[in-house]
């Protein structure tokens, strides 16, 4: 009876459903917001005067070389910087559209593309462990926190917690790397020993042994300390402030009367409801995978994303810059378009915006 | 009897010589890391007896160990200048000597340069090394332009007047026989050659399918090969095959060792060449180091704590980190002093071309310059700068160096704010009702300084205070260092803060940065314009004390001889003498090294400069590790 | 009055100041309870006391300091921080300095070496410097003494120090800088400009993300997804490199700080975004309120519905965002100063303090550059839990 029933709708247009209606416009608006963003990030990178030229020649210089001026106009031409921006502009636009070329990098003398691929499985893996370690500690540290509010290790936590976002991470950093050279006798910095790294060239050691090698893990504990307590701090506030909401609601209160186990409560219902705003934070992470810290991958030597769009900004290598800057601005556009598809999805009153003001 | 005497006496010599002979052959040993390597036997791998190089050092060393060394940046330079490898090159008191070659003779008027190679040398491959590689490098590559290099200056020279530039032309004699021959005479050819030449040699069996010529690549396969190499257009790969090749991995070198890895590494090793043309007295091949490790820093506290925990080997050292390294018990290092070329180790350069037609006539005046000199309390900023390292001292070429004299390097150097002010008023400027000079249209004098390290900020607010004491308003600003470059170029710099100052171990080999001759010099910059093509928009013409520098420029590098060659040097370093053009403030600072305790033949005593290739003095073949 | 007849005034009295209370509880304005709740909390408050030491010392910085920015000392350099004694020679007289100096040879590195070398192997601890202090002579500390000479806040003229020696010894609380500057003193001066530039840019992001949060929200439709647009395409601009151009592309002669002030002020232009899309969010949940339909329908202006009505509302949670925000830029500062962005020496602010203290050498040999870090923390951990604390205390429910 019900299997008939199904059949005999008629079928629907795809597009007809104001969900899709609605994926369809924002995924509508995605191209032109990418070609804007990709000409004002063109613009950022060639707003300072000179260009990679002037950073060669000055990098050149500093070591005592002498730069002929026949020299100086080959490269110049070379590099294409002979041309006006907007030329170079089109130029790469129309190479990455048609071809998915992204240009070369003038400092590394490659592609691209490959310049950027070869830092990005350590940004990913450095970005999910410091994030992984946030939230692994922040969430039960805020449950606890929000559970036993106002005892002493409510405080204690929360002082910790803010600590770790409070401390500059650079000085930060620093600290810790002296610190293990004065308790060890060797300076941990950079993720890697001098035995690992020639294991690995000489190919000895491959990717995953060194992720399971305990000299990996010892040195990983900089990095942890130093970038995950930001996330650390965040996790721990939110889920304390929204357990504590959760917590004074009606249905716990109802819950206890009724006799449920107070673990069960926390657990079970709190804790779901609490998680939500953490979860939907979660949007802005796929840019902050793919990039990373800055500030704390130089003072700690790691080979990642950050430093290397940091280099290429101060030299003017304006292909890599602008490819490493387009893609975190793509990721984030694409972020903001799936975390709003989703939000359309639960809350029926977004799909309808845009129709009437009621 | 006799006969039978002389007979058994030839019969012994002749039996005596047996293990001579032999043990010529057999005296030579390799590295244990060699053993097992399917390689050829020693002696067949090193040049013949009679050309094999045999390096001169302090202590025979032994084999074995890596030397790690520090990489800061992207620089090549940074592996490359310790391991390369030279036609001729410098020793630790100026005087050059054979090296890749094995030997010289010029004709009498300087014209003719015969260049003696060794016979048997081979490439790191094996391929034997013969003079045709200096022809193919200098014909083929350097002078077709397979590169963005210019053909080396060295390879130039001019009449007496400083014209007709023409090219040197080679000559082959045979194959480890060549000749260089100049159309005027070129005396210092070979010390140019070292300082600018570098090498003129290139593996001509392993380039000649890669590069494009007339018997080579057509320039469609050349586009192909560079697409397919990943390189962006053949010219990169021409710089990358043929200049900065060391760090291409597989390309046959002459050096000690060769690349391994990725020069991008975290770590990148190098690898002992076992064709290395050099042995020890007792016949050791050499290197004695079997491998060198660069290990990758992104900040210059990493480079401490790794030569503070025995990581580095051997690093260059900061002034102001000498004293930590000192205090710190465990630091298994030595610290080495070499002397250093600069002029002095704090001074200014005012930009006589500045756009600005006042400040331009204020700073073409000498006087001007001399109150600014005796303005400053170089006291406070040999205490306060250079913790004391170094001494109050006008910019001058330190003793030893040709100039020198204790006249120069106290001129200007007291502390007189009053006759300082005198002088102001002498260039015709007016003090205000607030205490700050201006101009006699009432214009107000502002000095703007400019600098692009952040170390230099001190020096900044020191100089700012004692001008503001003198009277003339002052600001400072830090500039990234390509921008710094970017206004330089364009003219736009003011009064400059240690940014390509006086520096260098003789003026007539490499005057660039101190005269005019093109738009190098900080204190000139437009002028160099001017001298190149006078009815260039942005040249600016220089006054008279410019130009008679000018002229003596030129008849120095057309000087027939090095006599001739230096007594000119000699005229136009009393020029830099009177003139100013760089107003120093302390003397030179040393360059410190720290090496690991254990590291031998590293010479005490040295000059770091780029001419000598810094670190490269130290001759790193010869350097060995002793047991701990 | 009988004893019955004052108990009972006395309950009347009680009675009545119960009844005060309570009217003033429940007449009060949002502003008083929340104050009042802030109150309670323990940690706004200390929070609040350590602002106000901060930014108060911050006011006064050129008459507590009892040394300058430029009073460079070629004898001063590197001192740790100078101690306070009571008793000199066994007896008591008052809160007095020594005289201390660095003890140095003029050696040279290879003079030095040697030295070393020979020391190790006589097996004697090797230090480069040795500190003398003179006993001989206590330079008593007073209040109020004459020093360098300031103008407060660009107007007043003065010399009158808070504390120092009559005799013009040095007394450096937290130790020297490399040039011989007292760094208790750059402390303070440097708070003058760590401290208040925050508020600038927070502000103008404040005004900013509130004006076109509300627009966007409240009118809906097409202006809606234009804003909501330029929010994306503004938050996905990179901020390191809009640092770094701005920072090349700003002329020549304009100083440090101010230069800073330019900077905050145009990223501020770009920085709204995140209090926008919240403001945008709540005005999308509340402009179909009764209250807002009906001053609609009396005929209230929109732009009087969105300030006086709605925004209102959740002022609170504007405060707490506000509050928070400094925080994030006290840090910002001083990571754009590690990077040679921000303001850079000769100027001094916090972020140029902690730069000189990020240096192995400092670490190790002068400890005491650390003591800034200290500040920092402090500041930003007093922002913060005052934060919290507003927002614990503008929360209805509890």
């Amino acid at each position: 009876m019900e299997a008939s029933a199904t059949k005999a709708e008629p079928r629907r247009n795809p597009f007809s459903s104001p969900m899709a209606r609605f994926i369809y416009k924002r995924v509508l608006t995605f191209i032109p917001i990418m070609l804007i963003m990709s000409l004002l990030i063109f613009i950022i990178i060639q707003l300072p005067p000179g260009d990679y030229l002037t950073t060669y020649i000055a990098g050149l210089k500093a070591e005592g070389q002498v730069v002929e001026e026949a020299e100086i106009a080959m490269l110049k031409e070379q590099f294409g910087l002979d041309q006006p921006w907007y030329v170079q502009y089109f130029k790469w636009i129309w190479n990455i559209i048609t071809d998915f070329n992204f240009g070369y990098s003038f400092d590394f003398g490659r592609p691209v593309w490959p310049v950027i691929a070869e830092v990005l499985p350590m940004t990913i893996a450095v970005s999910l462990i410091t994030m992984l370690f946030g939230y692994l500690v922040g969430i039960p540290l805020g449950i606890y926190s929000a559970v036993r509010q106002y005892s002493l290790g409510d405080y204690v936590l929360t002082f910790i917690g803010f600590l770790g976002m409070a401390m500059p991470n650079f000085l930060f950093a620093i600290l810790l790397m002296y610190g293990t050279y004065i308790w060890t006798g060797t300076a941990f910095i950079g993720l890697y020993t001098e035995e690992i790294l020639l294991a690995v060239n000489s190919g000895a050691m491959q990717w995953y042994h060194v992720l399971v090698h305990p000299d990996f893990w010892a040195r990983m504990t900089i990095p942890i300390l130093v970038m995950g307590t930001d996330g650390l701090c965040g996790t721990l506030r939110s889920m304390r402030a929204q357990m504590l909401d959760e917590l004074g609601c009606q249905y716990v209160l109802a819950a206890r009367a009724k006799g449920v186990s107070e673990a069960r409560i926390i657990y079970k219902y709190c804790l779901r409801a609490a998680l939500n705003p953490t979860v939907s934070g979660l949007s802005g992470m796929l840019s902050k995978i793919f990039n990373g810290s800055t500030i704390s991958a130089i003072v700690l030597n790691l080979q990642i994303m950050g430093p290397r769009l940091y280099d290429a900004l101060k030299a003017q290598d304006m292909y890599l810059a602008g490819t490493i800057l387009l893609v975190m601005g793509f990721l984030i556009v694409l972020g903001t378009l799936l975390s709003d598809i989703v939000l359309a999805w639960l809350d029926p009153r977004i799909r309808f915006e845009g129709r009437s003001a009621d | 009897m006799k006969r039978i005497l002389s007979l058994a006496l030839a019969l012994l010599m002749l039996v005596g010589m047996i293990p001579m002979a032999s043990a010529e052959t057999a005296a030579y040993t390799q590295s244990p890391y060699l053993d097992g390597k399917e390689l050829p036997a020693v002696a067949d791998r090193l040049p013949i007896a009679s050309d094999v190089m045999v390096e001169e050092m302090k202590e025979i060393g032994q084999y074995g160990g890596a030397l790690t060394l520090l990489q800061g940046g992207s620089s090549k330079w940074g592996p490359g200048k310790p391991t390369e490898e030279a036609l001729f090159r410098f020793n630790t008191d100026g005087t050059i000597e054979p090296n890749v070659a094995k030997g010289y003779d010029v004709n009498e008027d300087a014209t003719v340069y015969t260049i003696y190679l060794r016979e048997g040398m081979k490439w790191s491959d094996g391929v034997p090394f013969t003079s045709e590689d200096c022809r193919f490098f200098y014909e083929d590559l350097l002078i077709p332009g397979v590169t963005t290099k210019s053909v080396w200056e060295a390879m130039y020279s001019s009449d007496a007047n400083g014209e007709d530039k023409t090219m040197a032309t080679l000559e082959i004699v045979d194959d480890y026989t060549f000749k260089v021959v100049f159309k005027y005479p070129k005396p210092n050819f070979l010390k140019e050659l070292a300082i600018n030449g570098k090498w003129f040699f290139a593996p001509k069996h392993w380039l000649q399918d890669k590069i494009p010529g007339e018997n080579y690549l057509s320039q469609e396969e050349a586009d192909k090969l560079a697409a397919e190499l990943g390189y962006s257009d053949v010219k990169s790969m021409g710089n990358s095959l043929t200049y900065y090749y060391w760090i291409v991995p597989g390309r046959p070198t002459l050096r000690a060792w060769t690349i391994q890895g990725d020069f991008e590494a975290e770590l990148c090793t190098w690898v002992r060449n076992p064709y290395y043309w050099k042995v020890d007295a007792e016949g050791k091949q050499l290197p004695y180091i079997d491998e060198l490790h660069f290990r990758r820093y992104s900040d210059a506290e990493q480079a401490l704590l790794w030569t503070l925990d025995g990581t580095a080997d051997i690093s260059s050292v900061a002034l102001a980190d000498v004293e930590t390294i000192l205090n710190d018990a465990t630091a298994a290092v030595e610290l080495i002093e070499w002397s250093s070329v600069d002029w002095a180790s704090n001074s200014i350069q005012l930009n006589q071309a500045i756009k600005d037609e006042d400040l331009r006539a204020l700073f073409q005046n000498v006087k001007f310059r001399q109150a600014l000199s005796i303005a400053v309390n170089r006291e406070q900023i040999v205490e306060l700068v250079d913790n004391g390292y170094t001494e109050a001292a006008q910019s001058a070429p330190a003793a030893g160096a040709q100039g020198y004299s204790e006249e120069w390097t106290k001129a200007y150097t007291q502390y007189d704010v009053a006759a300082a002010q005198a002088l102001l008023e002498e260039c015709g400027l007016v003090k205000g009702d607030d205490g700050f000079y201006y101009f006699a249209n009432g214009k107000k004098v502002v000095l703007n300084l400019q600098y692009q390290d952040e170390t230099h900020a001190s020096l900044a607010e020191l100089l700012k205070n004692d001008f503001t004491i003198l009277g003339l308003e002052t600001t400072t600003r830090m500039y990234d260092r390509s921008i710094m470059e970017e206004m330089r170029s364009a003219n736009n710099h003011e009064v400059v803060i240690n940014y390509e100052s006086f520096s260098t171990v003789s003026l007539s080999l490499r005057p660039d940065y101190f005269v005019p001759f093109r738009d190098y010099c900080i204190w000139g910059t437009a002028f160099g314009l001017w001298y190149k093509n006078p009815a260039n928009e942005a040249a600016v013409e220089p006054p008279a004390d410019v130009k008679a520098m000018l002229e003596t420029y030129d008849k120095m590098m057309a000087a027939t001889t090095v006599e001739k060659r230096d007594e000119i040097a000699g005229e136009l370093l009393a020029m830099f003498k009177d003139g100013l053009y760089e107003i120093g403030f302390s003397s030179a600072l040393p360059a410190v090294y720290a090496i690991d305790a254990n590291l031998r033949n590293f010479p005490d005593v040295a000059v770091d400069c780029d001419e000598f290739r810094n670190l490269g003095i130290a001759n790193f073949a010869q350097l060995w590790l002793a047991a701990e | 009055m009988t004893m019955q007849e004052k108990k009972a005034l006395r309950a009347q009295q009680r009675a009545e100041k119960q009844r005060k209370k309570e009217e003033s509880y429940y007449l009060a304005s949002q502003w008083t309870l929340m104050a009042r709740k802030l109150g309670r909390h323990h940690l706004a408050r200390v929070s609040l006391v350590i602002l106000a030491i901060l930014y108060l010392s911050a006011l006064f910085a050129d008459f507590i300091a009892p040394s300058n920015l430029t009073a460079y000392n070629s004898k001063a350099q590197s001192l740790p921080p100078t101690q306070i004694h009571l008793f000199h020679e066994g007896e008591f007289i008052g809160p007095f300095v020594y005289e201390s100096a660095w003890e140095t040879k003029k050696m040279s590195v290879k003079e030095m070496q040697a030295a070393k070398k020979a020391a190790q192997e006589a097996g004697i601890p090797f230090s480069t410097k040795q500190i003398v202090t003179d006993t001989t002579t206590p330079h008593k500390l007073r209040l109020f003494v004459e020093g360098p000479a300031y103008k407060w806040l660009g107007l007043i003229e003065s010399n009158i120090h808070l504390f120092g020696t009559e005799s013009g010894v040095g007394v450096y609380l937290y130790g020297t800088d490399t040039m011989g500057r007292d760094l208790f003193s750059r402390l303070l001066l440097g708070s003058q400009v760590s401290l208040t530039i925050p508020f600038a840019g927070t502000a103008i992001s404040f005004v900013l993300g509130i004006l076109l949060g509300s627009i966007s929200g409240y009118f809906g439709g097409k202006i809606d997804n234009v804003i909501q647009r330029v929010i994306e395409v503004l938050n996905s601009l990179p901020s390191l490199p809009l640092w770094m151009a701005l920072s090349a592309a700003i002329p020549p002669n304009i100083p440090p700080v101010q230069m800073y002030l330019m900077i905050t002020v145009i990223l501020s232009l770009i920085g709204w975004t995140g209090l926008a899309r919240v403001v945008r969010g709540k005005f999308m949940s509340l402009k179909n309120e009764d209250f807002v339909v009906a001053a609609r329908l009396a005929g209230v202006s929109d732009m009087k519905i969105i300030l006086k009505h709605l925004v209102p509302g959740f002022m609170s949670y504007l405060i707490v965002s506000l509050t928070m925000g400094i925080p994030g830029m006290i840090i910002g500062e001083t990571s754009m100063s590690f990077l040679g962005l921000g303001i850079q020496a000769p100027a001094t602010s916090w972020g140029v303090l902690l730069k000189e203290a990020q240096s192995v050498t400092n670490i190790a040999q002068n400890p005491w550059c650390l003591i800034p870090l200290i500040y920092v923390v402090i500041a930003v951990l007093a922002f913060n839990f005052l934060g919290d604390g507003m927002r614990d205390a503008a929360d209805p429910y509890k």
